[in-house]
């Protein structure tokens, strides 16, 4: 497993080298001056100018970014332009309500995932498979946004059972912290389940077809066996990488879901970065971000080499 | 192996009843403890204690507290207060704050002002006339962000007195001291350097900084050593960033919030017609005017001042909660010239006939705008109305950091403008970017519009001011080279369990705000 990592080093890191010029550049290009925002709308262009200079903005580029690049590798990850606060602060500030909300719904996601998906490619009574496979077409063609809405509207304001905005950090509070992410990360986690659950349930059925499972059957393994250790265990593949891609998904979800459940997490931070041109904390956020997709990606290699011997030996 | 499924089941079942038994009784204090933060409401006296949760579309920054700034509308004023407190729905009638009284001389050149007393920064050192002088230095600094610096950079500031100031300017205070001293709060001089990244925040205000987290809230106790005895009310306030307008509403109808500042005009009225609990706050008044730079013949100015149907724009972006008079002044300051107002009203014949003697018919008027959605839907109503009359709008939608540089940059042509109305119009002439003379993002100018607006600012007495702005204005009418579409109160929300809601210059003083009992 070791050497599998290894071999993946290289790639990884042309891939955050290259993340971090683009990271640097693309908000640049983009035409707007964050000294025009921090002077605000009345603001001279003599009082826009004195700004920039003040936040080093008249600077060439290459030194800029250089200067940022040196200070990733001293943990110094600059300094906002609107906050003029450390950059991991801002962002330190808010990752655990983000990853709070990313690891619930993450787990959410397998539970009803894979829950669903077995469901849909076991249920043998007709009536169970089209209750299954309803939910999972409504849970489809929901985006978390709506979802999101729906639970507002029904927890938040007709039964007001659960808090439908603002959070307590678990770290904090853990019981009640936990009530403030269970409407958020099921708003994020139900409409990709059923992505999920539709690829186990395909998988599922198929595998049922495979001569291996006649051969179970009439070797008189019980059914709930065959179900578990041979067609389940054989269908997981397809869902793993999935969920391991849904994962980056969750969070990009999770700037639409912090807005409408007033969460002040990264997706928040990125979205008023972008409007104010806070270049420093967007272009972080972007490294980070592929970072953990990067991360993800190996995560799902490494489930993926140990289900399948063929993938780490390869 | 039946014996053992079984089990399996059993425990499988407890779990998910005690997780559910859990989150049931869990769900309840959660809703719960949001709904008793806040205290409970009627109606009758005053009550203390209690929490206000405040929630605003922008996040606090800390370091434009010598700017007026939505970002800062719910918190500002509870920390940092100003010399002297001007009303949003009363311009001409300034208040008391950290100065007791002041008196302008004749001509108008200087004032004196006497300092209040007994009052102490939140780190317990004493306020005096040095700290007058320091907060002025810095709203000159080039680096910081202030409405006020034109004037205050025709100022001189000198302590003449523990507590008294003496202010000399070279232009008459008479319309412009109370608006300046009201946008420009008190900041310590020892403690200044932390606002650039609030490490440190600290005034003379009924309330002290708790915690601060750039970008998304700002936690306020209450201050015990405030200077007026028995307040604040209030124990706590916290001023949060939701950007959504749907999730304002949601921590509104949800009990979270009690004041909501920033949201949609549509959504402000979702959450308070026909229900009890909640009501509108009129805010910082605001003229949303369109600026023709880019229309040479004063002809088709003047067409495209009747071509636009501001009553529709008021009722179908704002809820009919603005005026239409076609004016920059405030209609709440002196020398607001009534007789001229209405000069473009909506009349699609008139303006057809200037474009054609004009001979612009299809002629292009580009327009540039920030990409906010009530600018845009405004800008759908004028594309609408002038297409009618033969013109062709073109639309530039701009993010707010390009928007912004274009229009400092003077390169903005056709442009639509939202501007605060925090003044007389000798005060809106040196400070708003549309009018002001120096440094304004308006490029249109002319020998006669220096003049007649230096006349209103040079004015000493009411009846100069008076004449000045009427000539001043009558020339704006003529040449059209803008025209104010709609002017109209910020709009917010608040909860009826709360009283005294006083809005001020700079935003919501919460010194006297309470829940009653």
């Amino acid at each position: 497993m070791t050497r599998f990592l290894i071999r993946r080093i290289p790639s990884v890191a042309l891939v955050l080298v290259a993340t971090s010029v683009i990271a640097f550049l693309l908000p640049r290009l983009v035409p707007g001056d964050p000294a025009a925002v921090v002077a605000g709308p009345d603001a001279s262009a003599e009082t826009i100018a004195a700004i920039r200079t003040e936040l080093g903005l008249d600077r060439p580029l290459i030194s800029q970014y250089f200067d940022w690049i040196g200070g990733l590798f001293t943990g110094d990850l600059g300094q906002s332009l609107r906050f003029n606060r450390p950059v991991s602060e801002l962002i330190g500030d808010r990752v655990v309500s983000t990853l709070e909300l990313a690891l619930l719904a993450g787990l959410f996601l397998v539970v009803f995932g894979i829950g669903l998906g077995v469901l849909a490619g076991s249920a043998r009574a007709r009536w169970a498979r089209v209750l299954v496979e309803g939910t999972n077409t409504g849970l489809l063609a929901a985006p978390p946004f709506l979802v999101g809405l729906l639970f507002i509207l029904l927890f938040g304001v007709a039964f007001r059972v659960l808090p439908t905005s603002g959070e307590v950090s678990v770290l904090e509070d853990p019981s009640i912290g936990i009530q403030y992410l269970v409407l958020p990360a099921l708003a994020l986690a139900l409409p990709m389940s059923a992505g999920v659950a539709r690829l186990v349930q395909t998988r599922m059925l198929a595998i049922r077809q495979e001569e291996f499972i006649d051969l179970a059957v009439s070797k008189g393994v019980p059914p709930r066996r065959i179900s578990l250790r041979h067609v389940l265990r054989n269908s997981l593949g397809p869902a793993v990488v999935a969920i391991g891609i849904r994962f980056g998904d969750l969070l990009a979800g999770a700037v639409v879901i912090e807005a409408i459940f007033a969460r002040n997490g990264l997706g928040q931070l990125a979205v008023s970065g972008a409007q104010s041109a806070d270049y420093t904390v967007v272009q972080v956020l972007i490294v980070f971000a592929v970072f953990i997709a990067v991360v993800g990606q190996l995560l799902t290699e490494v489930v993926l080499a140990a289900l399948d011997p063929r993938v780490r030996l390869g | 192996m039946r014996k053992s499924t079984g089990i399996r089941r059993r425990r499988a079942g407890l779990a998910a009843v005690a997780l559910t038994s859990l989150l049931a009784a869990g769900c309840s204090s959660a809703v719960n403890q949001a709904d008793e933060a806040a205290a409970e409401g009627g109606s009758g006296e005053c009550q203390q204690g209690g929490t206000v949760v405040a929630a605003n579309s922008s996040a606090p920054e800390v370091s434009r507290v010598l700017a007026q700034s939505a970002t800062n509308l719910m918190w500002a004023r509870a920390v940092f207060e100003p010399l002297i407190n001007v009303s949003t729905v009363d311009l001409d009638d300034p208040q008391p704050a950290l100065a007791t009284e002041w008196e302008i001389s004749d001509d108008g050149l200087s004032a004196v002002l006497q300092l209040r007393e007994g009052v102490a920064f939140h780190t317990g050192r004493a306020f005096t006339a040095d700290d007058v002088v320091f907060t002025m230095q810095q709203a000159l600094d080039p680096a910081t962000v202030s409405d006020v610096k034109a004037i205050v950079a025709g100022w001189e500031v000198e302590a003449t007195g523990e507590h008294e100031v003496t202010i000399t300017s070279q232009t008459p205070l008479t319309d412009t001291l109370a608006s300046t001293l009201a946008l420009t709060p008190i900041v310590d001089s020892e403690t200044y350097a932390g606002l650039a990244d609030g490490s440190q925040i600290i005034g003379t205000g009924p309330f002290t900084v708790e915690s601060y987290s750039p970008g998304a809230d700002i936690v306020l106790t209450k201050n015990d050593d405030y200077w007026q005895d028995g307040l604040p009310y209030l124990d706590r306030i916290e001023s949060t960033t939701i950007p959504d307008s749907t999730a304002q509403v949601s921590s509104l109808r949800s009990g979270r919030a009690q004041l909501s500042n920033g949201l949609t005009v549509q959504d402000a009225l979702s959450v308070t017609e026909g229900n009890p609990q909640f009501e509108l706050l009129s805010t910082i008044n605001g003229t949303y005017p369109i600026i023709l730079d880019a229309v040479e013949d004063q002809r088709v100015r003047q067409a495209i001042g009747h071509a636009i149907d501001r009553d529709r724009i008021n009722e179908q972006v704002f809820g009919g909660r603005g005026t239409t008079d076609g004016l920059y002044w405030a209609a709440a300051s002196a020398n607001y010239p009534e007789d001229l107002t209405g000069a473009y009203e909506y009349d699609p014949e008139q303006a057809r006939q200037l474009i054609e003697e004009a001979g612009a018919a299809g002629t292009e008027v580009p327009i540039t705008i920030i990409n906010l959605p009530v600018i845009a839907a405004e800008y759908e109503i004028i594309a609408n109305n002038l297409t009618e009359v033969g013109l062709t709008p073109t639309l530039t939608a701009l993010a707010p950091p390009d928007y912004q540089q274009r229009l400092s940059a003077g390169t903005g042509g056709n442009y639509l403008s939202l501007r605060g109305l925090n003044g007389s119009p000798s005060f809106l002439l040196q400070t708003n970017a549309d009018l002001r003379l120096e440094g304004a993002h308006r490029q249109f100018t002319s020998p006669e519009y220096t003049e007649l607006a230096t006349a209103v600012i040079g004015a000493t007495t009411a009846e100069e001011s008076a004449e000045a702005v009427h000539e001043l204005t009558e020339y704006m009418n003529d040449q059209a080279f803008l025209h104010p579409l709609v002017t109209v109160p910020g709009t917010s929300v608040q909860s009826t369990d709360l009283q005294d809601v006083d809005v001020v210059l700079g935003g919501w003083v919460p010194a006297t705000t309470c829940y009653v009992e």
